[in-house]
């Protein structure tokens, strides 16, 4: 198949075969005939003259060789011209994505089909060697396009496929999934105690069915109590070529979203005599190499000897994963590195891109940073990315954050993927330049009427040590309109040594050390005003008169006000518990640190926040005394 | 404390977003001509080659090779070509090939690559080309044809791809082997990417 494309668009295809003498086929090696002209060559001719004559005189702005065939989608990005090269114009994948490619996997199934299709082929293969694959089973209860593997590593609206122990991908022949020496890597999210209990067999996760290399991974329930058992990886049909990865090891069937990679070094058992693992397979667990802690799995595994899948064995018979599998590639022939299989990992915790505020935001080195930018459809139980502790092995920052209180309340979760503070809205005077056009954020509803245990929270965990700090500061931005009493916007344990609380009261901001001051300090002003504001926080010791605040900027007096505040039972954002007082309204990109930022510091966060609007802009170029009577109405101390 | 609006000046020339680089799989060679014929990424190489300059002959081709440099080339021309020249605009660096007068000059692409497939005996099999293009309309004037890439070693054929200039059809690119495209695609004095995906085995 010969296919032309012209500014993105398919302008002539063939699917006739050019077998001959040059025609679409660059020599690699050896001539036809050594002595004919050029030997060896591993090359081929840009606008060259020829026996015809038939050229002209042109101008080449870029030019980009690939030894694969791009897929249409692929070269539709790219369009038309434009100062970009075209190594960035083709490149529109997030640093994950970009590792595993830059590996050149055999085989790699994004999974970001948004619905099951029957048409062939359905499951896109963009590895070096695509081979056809297809959705199978029952969809639903099986889901194509859920929600993806969401970390700074991914791009926005990444999607996977649910398996729900209903639907699989068939990608055919095993024979094209095995070799001796092989590795795949994947990304799972099993929920206890959801798959397995009372099934003949462990869930299959990816399973080359092949019978001469056999590869796969299972999570393995125990029967009838439903207890996790762990992850299975098994190289042959019998015990010996079976290794276990127990789950007191390590639990990776907690509901989030985790990374494997299975390498495969040869045909041998998979542990010696002593049941000590041997140097057949390595299992690397979000980044961690448990090969050591491999054990017998105490089973053996079979295989049906024809396709190889993921998400089952055998559809509807063997196997079936109730999970969701995402980003699964295969290497064929090569058995990656420890190193390499980390470092897919660690591309998955590396941000691609930032606005400048988020940048500004980490410049800081927080000890936290949620940006709220999960996609739609978070639920309660799932994971609140902590920003600050993507892309670096500091142990200065805190864990993840958890989306609602626990599985066991799924109404309180935030709403993911609202609309957050853009360009277009102003904040006083000025307009939010600093973060993404599409930047989303997390509206939070508090106690719903006849929903017990509804209001929306965000749970950062409880009593983080990191947050026992006499100094602390809190950056948000928030956004809402209601007039109710003591919500919580940012609160810390009252296990704490030093807590800390950031309050809305009918409008009013109001900071809470609920320590050895019980003392707290409100804002004359109120800013329930339907508008976003930016706020820092700030406490500089034990004292309410150690508390400073800033609210767009500017900093702004407060006023002490009664104690007494009842705090939360555990560090969170947007509600003391699943009760009332939770926050009405919309809440984006919350920062922690376990210091007290400068003045200047935080004033520099808003200004990389937000630039005047463009009357504000002209003033400033005229000179910045023009433009003060336009900040001092909001100067309030 | 510092005033805002001091600090707002500062604000003004921030950068708003900050992007980094990712791979694409599978590139074997990358040329922006930015002044030179560097290839910025990948394994591949591009040079220039001229049947009259020892200096200029491909990589691998022994020097004085009759068939290649001294020889009598397919078609017997043997008017030396101005050597490439390089410029820039809005979109960036450029570099200007004139009409080729004899046959051996040109651009030898040297499509070494890594950790694919590579193929064990004929011809590389799958690939994609892309290249911004942009055609003089003096060319689409004086010349019936550009023609783009050639894959046969002894460049004994016109080529493999082609945009059809001051001849019927204006303005379309392929080869009859495997067809042209509509007339007008190219047009004259304008930036376009062109690309071309091939893959024998699908």
């Amino acid at each position: 198949m010969a296919s032309i494309y012209v500014d993105g668009t398919l302008v002539h295809q063939s699917d006739g075969s050019f077998t001959g003498d040059g025609r679409f086929r660059p020599y690699h090696t050896a001539l036809p005939s050594a002595s004919t002209v050029i030997n060896p060559m591993q090359g081929f001719y840009l606008a060259t003259g020829n026996v015809l004559v038939e050229n002209s005189s042109g101008d080449l702005g870029s030019f980009l060789f690939v030894d694969r065939p791009m897929t249409q989608l692929e070269i539709q990005q790219a369009g038309a011209p434009s100062a970009d090269g075209l190594l960035d114009a083709t490149s529109h994948d997030a640093p994950h994505a970009g590792a595993v490619n830059a590996l050149s996997p055999t085989h790699y199934y994004r999974l970001n089909e948004s619905s099951f299709d029957t048409g062939s082929p359905t499951v896109v293969d963009v590895g070096m060697s695509p081979v056809t694959s297809q959705h199978e089973g029952n969809f639903p209860p099986a889901v194509a396009g859920s929600n993806g593997v969401w970390m700074s590593g991914f791009e926005k609206g990444n999607l996977a496929l649910s398996h729900n122990d209903a639907g699989a991908v068939d990608l055919g022949s095993g024979g094209n999934f095995a070799a001796e020496q092989m590795t795949f890597s994947i990304w799972f999210k099993v929920k206890q105690p959801t798959y397995g209990v009372g099934g003949l067999y462990a869930d299959r996760i990816f399973l080359n069915n092949d019978s001469s290399h056999q590869l796969g991974l299972y999570a393995w329930t125990e029967q009838t109590t439903g207890d996790d058992i762990g992850l299975v990886v098994s190289t042959d049909t019998d015990g010996a070529h079976s290794a276990r990865l127990s789950s007191s090891v390590v639990n990776l069937h907690d509901g989030g979203w985790h990374h494997a990679v299975v390498l495969r070094h040869g045909d041998g058992t998979v542990l010696d005599g002593n049941s000590n693992p041997r140097a057949d397979v390595s299992l690397i667990g979000d980044g961690v190499d448990y090969s050591s802690d491999l054990i017998q799995s105490g089973s053996s595994w079979g295989n049906t000897g024809t396709n190889a899948h993921i998400g089952t064995r055998s559809i509807g018979s063997i196997g079936n994963f109730a999970g969701t599998t995402d980003e699964v590639a295969v290497w064929l022939g090569d058995t990656l590195t420890v190193a390499e299989a980390q470092n897919l990992y660690n591309a998955a915790r590396t941000p691609g891109s930032l606005p400048t505020y988020s940048q500004a935001v980490l410049d800081l080195d927080p000890i936290a940073y949620y940006r709220l930018n999960e996609p739609a459809g978070l639920t309660s139980g799932e994971t609140v990315v902590n920003w600050a502790n993507q892309g670096t092995t500091s142990t200065n920052v805190l864990g993840d954050a958890c989306a609602g209180a626990n599985e066991n309340y799924p109404e309180s979760a935030p709403t993911s993927g609202v609309a957050g503070p853009r360009l277009e809205d102003p904040i006083g005077g000025w307009s939010v330049a600093g973060l993404e056009a599409d930047n989303t954020a997390a509206q939070f509803t508090g106690l719903q009427t006849g929903v017990a245990n509804s209001a929306d929270l965000v749970n950062i965990g409880v009593q983080p040590a990191l947050m026992n700090s006499e100094d602390l500061t809190y950056s948000l931005l928030f956004n809402t309109s209601d007039a109710n009493q003591y919500m919580r916007m940012l609160v810390t344990d009252p296990g704490a040594t030093d807590p800390f609380c950031l309050i809305m009261d009918q409008g009013h901001l109001v900071l809470v050390l609920n320590g050895t001051d019980t003392t707290a300090l409100d804002t004359d002003e109120t800013f329930n005003d339907a508008q976003w504001h930016h706020v820092v926080a700030i406490r500089e010791g034990d004292l309410a008169s150690d508390m400073r605040l800033f609210v767009d900027g500017e900093s702004i007096a407060l006023t002490a006000r009664g104690g007494g505040w009842t705090a939360a039972s555990s560090a969170r954002i947007g509600a003391r518990d699943t009760g009332a007082t939770g926050f009405r309204g919309l809440i984006d990109e919350v920062a922690i640190w376990n210091r007290a930022l400068s003045n200047a510091e935080a004033q520099g966060l808003f200004l990389t926040l937000a630039v005047p609007e463009p009357t504000s802009v002209i003033l400033l170029a005229f000179g910045g005394v023009l433009i003060l009577p336009l900040l001092a109405r909001r100067r309030r101390k | 404390m510092q005033p805002l609006w001091k600090l707002a000046a500062a604000a003004l020339i921030a950068s708003l977003i900050l992007a980094t680089g990712n791979a694409l799989a599978g590139v074997a060679g990358v040329c922006n001509f930015d002044g030179n014929l560097s290839t910025t990424y990948g394994p591949g190489g591009m040079y220039y080659m001229d049947e009259d300059d020892a200096a200029h002959d491909p990589p691998g081709i022994p020097t004085g090779d009759s068939n290649y440099r001294t020889g009598t080339p397919p078609g017997g021309h043997t008017a030396t070509r101005t050597q490439t020249s390089f410029g820039s605009d809005a979109l960036g660096g450029y570099m200007t090939f004139p009409k080729a007068t004899d046959t051996w000059t040109g651009y030898y692409v040297d499509h070494s690559y890594a950790r694919s497939n590579p193929p064990t005996t004929g011809g590389l099999n799958r690939y994609t080309m892309m290249m911004d293009l942009r055609v003089p309309s003096s060319s689409f004037t004086s010349d019936s044809y550009m023609s783009l890439w050639q894959t046969n070693a002894s460049n004994s054929n016109p080529g493999d791809l082609f945009v059809r200039l001051n001849t019927s059809n204006s303005g379309a690119i392929g080869i009859s082997t495997i067809g042209y495209s509509a007339a007008g695609v190219i047009q004259p004095d304008t930036w376009h990417r062109a690309a071309w995906v091939y893959d024998e085995t699908g």
